[in-house]
């Protein structure tokens, strides 16, 4: 039963680093389109893509979490992290996930 | 054996002032200058935090335009509300910059006041910049009691200290053509942490239109109940138009410029649905997320009806017969 247990949990840590993958792959063909109509190659930060895709919901979770949860969260736990490009901050624990359980699970 | 417990209040013999220190603690005091500065200064409102440490309430440098203040109250501006207590308005601020949360009077305090300089450009006859000890030698200062509504629904009662914007408007001699004033806030990522998220559009700025910059409500705040403007109030310089929603009242202003074209506000360019260019206050145009009917009032918590243009329309309504079809309450 156990074996069962950790079995489900693995998966679902399995598909969280595809999803995490795919996200980051998306973001690094956002970053290269951004780079394409630019003519320069830079580092588009988390939060801007975030900001880009809906800017409505980034601030509201910025309230959220300094108001009623604790300003350092935000500043600097989750606003450092928005401010990793987008492709490395889902990428590196996507693939770290994959690694781990998604080989587990072809066992 | 005798055993003498001693209590937590004695000292020693050693750590008492000696009487002639004592008897001329004045003169020393004066003689170092430190009487007059801290007569200068602007008062430091102390509290206790929930975490049991000091909230500092308003800046504890000395302030070179302290001297100024306080300034005599205009009759003409005043409310039937009581003030806010000064450490409400002084402790519960919002300030982009500095982040969302309630904490901004002690983040703020990192903000440098001096020297500060305010540029003064666009469609004006000669653009220029003045150091801001400068421009309150050329304003007439004097202090309104104002009601404050923030488009969070929470209000306040707060004697300004400053001068008209028309005041300013007119040192500024602005072209005929020119139908915009828009006003900016320091950049300062070094200082202010939210401006470090750089996909916001900083500098915050905000705009009115010249009939409503002329206006005799609109006008530059440069003191809080007699003092200098604490920094999370917007030190040294901002805006404050009563009859608008609060976010409307740019603070710590480094730039006055005028345009023929509507400038995008910071709030505008990001959420413009729900925080739009004119702002006015009105109870019965909510915010998508929430009633405005009513406001709670800081200091009692009490919640009493918001009034149309915030109990101001007499000052201001004629502002917008000419604009029905603007989205004037958003």
């Amino acid at each position: 039963m156990a074996m069962r247990t950790r079995s489900r949990s693995s998966r679902i840590l399995a598909w969280l680093g595809a999803a995490l993958a795919a996200a980051a792959v998306l973001a690094l063909v956002y970053e290269l389109s951004v780079a394409l109509q630019a003519g320069e190659w830079r580092i588009v930060p988390a939060g801007e893509i975030w900001f880009t895709l809906h800017t409505a919901s980034l601030n509201l979770v910025q309230a959220i979490v300094q108001r009623y949860l604790h300003p350092f969260l935000w500043d600097p736990v989750i606003a450092g992290f928005l401010q990793w490009p987008l492709w490395a901050s889902f990428g590196g624990p996507g693939i770290a996930l994959l690694t781990i359980f998604g080989s587990r699970r072809a066992r | 054996m005798p055993f003498k417990r001693k209590r937590d209040w004695e000292l020693p013999e050693s750590a008492a002032t000696d009487e002639k220190t004592y008897i001329d603690r004045r003169r020393i005091l004066a003689g170092l200058g430190i009487g007059g500065a801290i007569l200068a200064a602007p008062a430091v409102v102390m509290r206790m935090g929930d975490d049991g440490e000091p909230e500092v309430a308003a800046p504890a440098e000395i302030d070179p335009s302290a001297g100024l203040y306080p300034v005599q109250r205009n009759p003409a501006y005043t409310v039937e509300r009581a003030l806010t207590p000064e450490t409400e308005a002084a402790t519960y601020n919002n300030f982009y910059e500095f982040g969302s949360h309630k904490n901004i009077h002690r983040a703020a305090q990192k903000l440098p006041l001096r020297p500060w300089e305010v540029r003064i450009d666009g469609m004006v006859e000669k653009p220029f910049t003045i150091a801001f000890d400068d421009l309150l030698k050329k304003m007439p200062l004097e202090e309104r009691v104002y009601r404050h509504r923030c488009v969070e629904a929470w209000a306040m009662t707060v004697p300004w200290s400053g001068f008209p914007l028309k005041a300013l408007v007119d040192l500024a001699r602005p072209l005929g053509s020119a139908k915009y004033l828009a006003m900016e806030t320091f950049e300062n990522p070094e200082v202010a942490p939210g401006q470090n998220q750089r996909w916001y559009p900083w500098p915050y700025l905000e705009g009115l239109a010249i009939d409503e910059a002329t206006n005799e409500l609109a006008f530059i705040a440069t003191g809080l109940y007699g003092k200098p403007m604490p920094k999370q109030n917007g030190a040294p310089l901002r805006l404050a138009v009563p009859w608008k929603y609060g976010f409307k009242s740019v603070k710590s202003l480094v730039r006055f410029h005028f345009a023929e074209k509507r400038p995008v506000s910071f709030w505008e360019e990001l959420q413009g649905r729900e925080y739009g260019f004119w702002a006015n206050v009105n109870p019965k145009v909510p915010h998508p997320r929430w009633s405005q009917a009513t406001e709670r009032l800081l200091g009692t918590g009490k919640r009493v009806p918001t009034r149309i243009y915030n109990g101001y329309g007499e000052f201001v309504a004629g502002l917008y017969t000419g604009r029905k079809d603007e989205r004037l309450f958003m």
